[in-house]
């Protein structure tokens, strides 16, 4: 399991400290006027008494399909009487991507809302598609606020929905955040012994930094089972290594970079190179010259660059050029019509000298964004697996390229089924 | 889509001359993107008809294609035929067929290849802007 924190420490100051003084810094306004156009559809009632989501646009096309079936996702609890973390067993159960060896499992920030984000789709029980504040107060809980705190919490979750956020980020904003108070060392995951320090002692479980004398609410409801993207098959891509060759002298740091870029891609990229099978070539000389890593498609073979000091952002760019050689993704004109418009917006300028770095195909106005894609794509690994952005050209590009990424990130969650 | 314009009729006569002395055509083909690679192929394929009469001895050609995964139609073979025998003219680019994958996700290859013509069919990440 990775050690990479769910997203760069100061973006989420940033965002924290603009909640706090009300939303209206620069930074915070960019990102509300890029909203997705999936978030879009989330949206609150008149009177501020309810979220609304559509699981759809959650899940995409596949939600209805998914809320047919009974898989386990993290949210998953067996039973609906129980604090939201109240064993040691409910590490393994938010653990979606395990690691090879289990001490090293650690359960990330992802994990953790998509796990948060499960119960809350969970107690929708009227089955509206909304969190009704009444739903909300209910199951408030099982995360340890008392009712007070759940109605303000409530109230700061509608404003930032007002504002574009989708319903996982306000649960990874207002509640996630209250469990991560656990991350001692500053990983951006607990580890089972941070994990256990949020177990409940005698009674209620509470969050770290959210304690309340009040008794835990326990629904008695679990009608309307709702979907996760974490129903569908996730993987941590350890059934890949078999592709990797690792050629002499490749550093065991690197190798470990290779494979945590194969476990924080999104899974339909790691499920592009099992479809695609791909050598993936970890050596200390790259026959292309001043290469860090190169896809080369037509000998079916990624070739990363050893001591590159990025080699596991390399690598992920290339796995993201892979799933477009399997899905077409750039050809599609959604992709063509979000960069066109970044670049009507000044993506260009906004990038500086980034610019001189896009070379590959296709040409969007006269711009190749071939890179542009795949550095997005790096950009938008942390909301999955973890962060890959080892020298910040994938959050440069993401800001330059705003409709882009959240174009690639609608494609991405539309394709998890 | 395929550009008609893409090819000129010199080099459809220069790729019907390789056809007729048993020169294989994949260095020139694999050097364009498949869909004009195609349509060359499928140019020199007509004019090698066009110029063959009943009963005729000339060499006939044969082009062969399959679809990828989103259903573009790709150059896969160009079959020579004479009297004696045929022979194969054309490969897809690098070890395409050669992997042991379905067709469609080999031709998803060459589609990928054919996106980075100018660099050799590669894409590559460079550590730092190049300039």
């Amino acid at each position: 399991m990775t050690l990479e924190s769910h997203e760069k420490p100061e973006v989420l100051m940033k965002r924290d400290s603009s909640l706090l003084v009300g939303l209206n810094d620069q930074d915070t306004k960019s990102f509300f006027d890029n909203q997705r156009k999936v978030d879009s559809s989330l949206t609150v009632s008149a009177d501020n008494q309810t979220l609304v989501f559509d699981t759809k646009s959650l899940y995409g096309d596949s939600a209805n399909h998914l809320a047919l079936s009974s898989g386990k996702g993290p949210g998953d609890r067996g039973t609906a009487t129980t604090p939201f973390i109240a064993s040691a067993a409910d590490f393994d159960r938010l653990n979606v991507n395990k690691s090879m060896d289990p001490k090293n499992d650690v359960v990330t920030r992802s994990e953790l809302t998509q796990g948060i984000l499960h119960e809350l789709i969970q107690c929708n029980t009227n089955g509206n598609d909304r969190v009704d504040r009444d739903e909300w107060l209910k199951i408030s809980g099982k995360f340890g606020y008392d009712d007070k705190t759940a109605n303000h919490l409530y109230d700061l979750g509608t404003r930032l929905d007002k504002k574009g956020y989708s319903l996982s980020e306000i649960a990874d904003r207002l509640i996630t955040k209250d469990y991560m108070a656990a991350d001692l060392n500053n990983t951006g995951s607990l580890d089972r012994n941070e994990f256990s320090s949020l177990l409940p002692k005698d009674n209620p479980q509470q969050p770290p930094n959210k304690g309340t004398d009040q008794p835990i609410y326990v629904p008695n409801d679990n009608t309307n089972p709702q979907p996760t993207p974490s129903d569908t098959r996730v993987t941590d891509g350890s059934d890949i290594y078999n592709q990797l060759r690792i050629d002499s002298g490749v550093s065991q740091a690197d190798i470990t970079q290779v494979k945590s870029a194969l476990k924080n891609v999104p899974e339909p990229v790691r499920q592009a190179l099992r479809d695609l099978k791909p050598e993936i070539i970890i050596t200390p000389n790259v026959p292309v010259k001043g290469a860090a890593a190169y896809w080369d498609a037509a000998n079916n073979q990624i070739v990363i660059g050893a001591g590159s000091g990025m080699v596991q952002e390399a690598s992920s760019h290339e796995f993201w050029h892979v799933a477009d050689t399997r899905y077409g993704i750039t050809d599609e004109p959604g992709f063509k019509q979000a960069a066109a418009l970044d670049l009507q917006n000044g993506a260009l300028n906004k990038i500086g000298g980034l610019k001189s770095i896009l070379v590959d195909d296709p040409i969007v106005n006269g711009t190749p964004v071939g890179d542009v894609f795949a550095e997005v794509g790096v950009s938008i690994d942390r909301y999955y697996g973890g962060n890959n952005d080892q020298t910040g050209i994938a959050a440069a590009m993401s800001r330059g390229f705003s409709n882009t990424e959240n174009w690639l990130r609608q494609w991405t969650q539309a394709h998890m089924a | 889509m395929t550009n008609q314009a893409a090819f000129s009729d010199k080099q459809v006569d220069t790729m019907v001359e390789k056809v007729k002395q048993f020169q294989p055509l994949s260095e020139e083909l694999n050097a364009i993107p498949y869909q004009d690679r195609l349509a060359l192929a499928r140019a020199v394929e007509t004019k090698i008809a066009q110029e063959r009469a009943p009963g005729d001895s000339l060499p006939a050609l044969v082009v062969s294609t399959g679809t990828d995964s989103r259903g573009h139609e790709h150059l896969t073979n160009a079959q020579y035929t004479t009297p004696k025998g045929t022979a194969d003219l054309y490969d897809l680019p690098g070890t395409i067929e050669k992997q042991p994958l379905k067709q469609e996700f080999k031709l998803d290859l060459d589609g990928a290849h054919s996106k980075h013509i100018k660099t050799g069919g590669k894409e590559i990440l460079y550590p730092k802007a190049q300039n």
